[in-house]
């Protein structure tokens, strides 16, 4: 990781390099709009994952497309979910 | 935090319980007849108890600050008396009987208050109490509390959810449920009600009185004042828009998820009955039971379908009852998890598990939607993805899911410690790799089906979420929140997307058959 000061940025290029060959190999670049970057952020992800269990398994490892089903259905119920949650924020429903 | 607790005793009280005592007689004449308190002598003789002993006790820690804080509340109040009652397995009736017991031997323990108000009869309240959970294997309370205390100045730890009573003068049911539940979750074990009044009224419009009870602003302030994250709902108000709302997203699936992950739920609820009084009543919930004979998944009476004909079997349809307090009647209570009708309940809380940034009804829904689309790669050649593949079809749709928040630690422990069917380990290298590279908090989403998973407490695999990612609302598929999945002799990695969709890298698992569920430490 490149040295990062805190500061207000209106714009943060996250670039993580693999510490672990120390090949400088970028695995991933975020860019980010942020109004503030006050903290260095660690980012996980499958891909990553994937690309060291590549390494490893290479010759056993398979590539596939997948189709993703039900996009809008589980989409809506999550949406519904997190709508609902949000207007809960301030109730003022009482118990006692 | 354990001052309340540690105080020694200015005198002592032998009381044999075992044979012909009745608790009813002697509640009835030394404790007004609460209710709360005949509930823990009949928690004692579930455990055939056959030792109370009585302490008198002077007030010290928090019950001290209680005290000022009701003395600012009403300048005549009075704390007239205050007992420690603790039960035992054991005939204890000396000082030196007690150099002989130990953590097993202690049922539990209850701090009793004797309120006094000017004009008023004295009432007693128990300011907390702690009891075992029934010892049988199918009663389940995900990571209860340590609670500290001594009884005749030797120290005990009561293993235990704490309960709390309302006295209707600092606390209401809101101001219980809370402490109860959040004394096992934060870092300075114990939380007291000044603490939680002085937050409380800084989001109170009118003058405020803690008697009067907390609304839901006042409850959720609380939580993040104590860093608790949670994820709630106010049925009441949202069915004013949504009016299926509480069929659609059910109150039991906050709870359980609450529940599973160790952190528990509080149900608010409209009363009825004869004894009902007018208002809400909220309370906590922290484990439940589980009945593998239960008849309801087979009947389709618990098919959770989130909409559009996508749905699955949740595994909290084997939950017969949850687990919880009931302030007006005392701790240890079964709850049949259907018995408050959906009408009633007007608000539910899921606490959940550290920083995690969506509850486990998202994680549940989230994790279908690979499970179904990963459904034409399982490969048939293994018996348990045939069985799996067929479950997963779109016109069978009879997957078990099971959603748990855990550490990284306790995943990669459970992963290591799983033997297969076939007596089969999972690859050492496949485990160094996800200790570097898992978050270290996951929504576990566990694949079962139907009879593996009650009969053997069974399952397939689980995909993992990463909870510390917040979910992206504006997309349809937050691709960020995918681990990986495991299944019989397979993991899916999401390899990349692009405007065609996901590629996903499947890699071999040693793991080629059914294994036991993550179970949390009890």
């Amino acid at each position: 990781m490149g040295k990062f000061r805190p500061g207000k940025y209106r714009e943060a290029y996250f670039l993580e390099i693999d510490c672990e060959t120390n090949a400088n190999h970028v695995l991933s670049v975020y860019i980010c709009t942020l109004r503030e970057c006050n903290t260095m952020t660690v980012t996980y992800s499958s891909p990553k994952i994937a690309k060291e269990m590549s390494r490893q398994f290479g010759s056993s490892a398979q590539t596939v497309k997948v189709e993703m089903k039900y996009t809008k259905e589980v989409g809506h119920f999550i949406h519904r979910v997190e709508s609902a949650q949000r207007d809960t924020v301030g109730s003022k429903l009482v118990f006692k | 935090m354990d001052a309340h607790r540690s105080v020694g005793p200015s005198s002592v009280k032998y009381v044999d319980v075992s044979n012909s005592f009745s608790a009813l007689d002697f509640v009835d004449d030394e404790f007004g007849g609460n209710q709360a308190v005949k509930r823990c002598f009949s928690l004692s003789h579930s455990f055939r108890g056959k030792t109370l002993i009585i302490e008198d006790i002077p007030s010290a820690g928090i019950i001290d600050e209680e005290h000022i804080e009701l003395l600012q509340i009403n300048s005549g109040y009075e704390c007239k008396d205050l007992k420690r009652l603790s039960f035992w397995r054991t005939r204890i009736g000396s000082p030196d009987g007690i150099e002989h017991q130990t953590n097993d031997d202690l049922i539990g323990y209850a701090i009793l208050k004797l309120d006094h108000l000017p004009g008023k009869a004295d009432k007693w309240h128990i300011f907390e109490a702690a009891f075992k959970k029934y010892e049988h294997e199918h009663n389940c309370v995900p990571c209860p509390g340590n609670y500290n205390v001594n009884i005749l100045d030797k120290r005990f730890t009561a293993k235990a959810i704490l309960y709390c009573q309302q006295n209707g003068l600092n606390k209401a049911c809101a101001h219980v449920a809370l402490r109860s539940l959040l004394s096992r979750l934060i870092p300075q074990q114990d939380i007291s009600y000044k603490q939680l009044n002085e937050i409380a009224a800084q989001y109170s419009a009118s003058p405020y009185r803690p008697a009067d009870g907390l609304n839901i602003q006042q409850m959720q302030e609380v939580l993040k004042a104590f860093g608790v994250k949670y994820a709630d709902l106010d049925y009441d108000k949202i069915s004013k828009y949504d009016p299926a709302i509480r069929t659609a997203i059910p109150y039991q699936k906050y709870l359980y998820a609450g529940i599973e992950s160790g952190c528990g739920g509080l149900l608010g609820f409209s009363m009825s009955g004869p004894q009902a009084k007018d208002g809400r009543h909220i309370i906590p919930f922290y484990g439940h039971t589980f009945n593998k004979d239960t008849w309801a998944p087979d009947a389709d009476v618990n098919y959770f379908n989130i909409g559009g004909g996508v749905g699955y079997i949740p595994s909290e349809v084997w939950t017969s009852s949850f687990l919880g307090h009931d302030d007006n009647f005392g701790p240890n209570f079964c709850v049949p998890r259907l018995y408050v009708s959906p009408e009633q309940v007007q608000y539910v809380v899921e606490l959940k598990r550290g920083s995690a940034q969506y509850g486990g009804i998202v994680a549940e829904a989230q994790a279908l939607q690979f499970l179904y689309s990963l459904n034409p790669q399982l490969n048939l050649q293994n018996v348990w993805l045939k069985r799996l593949q067929y479950c997963s079809l779109p016109h069978v749709q009879q997957v078990v899911l099971r959603a748990i928040c855990i550490s990284r630690e306790e995943y990669i422990s459970h992963l290591e410690s799983l033997t297969d069917w076939d007596n089969q380990t999972e690859s050492a290298n496949i485990i160094d790799v996800l200790i570097k590279y898992l978050p270290e908090l996951l929504w576990v989403v566990e694949v079962s089906i139907p009879h593996l998973f009650p009969a053997n407490e069974h399952k397939l695999g689980e995909i993992l979420l990463n909870a510390l990612q917040a979910r992206d609302s504006k997309k349809s598929i937050d691709y960020k929140l995918f681990m990986l999945a495991r299944f019989p002799a397979k993991y899916f990695l999401l390899d990349s997307v692009n405007q065609h969709g996901p590629s996903f890298l499947m890699i071999p698992s040693q793991l080629i058959s059914h294994t036991p569920v993550f179970r949390t430490t009890q």
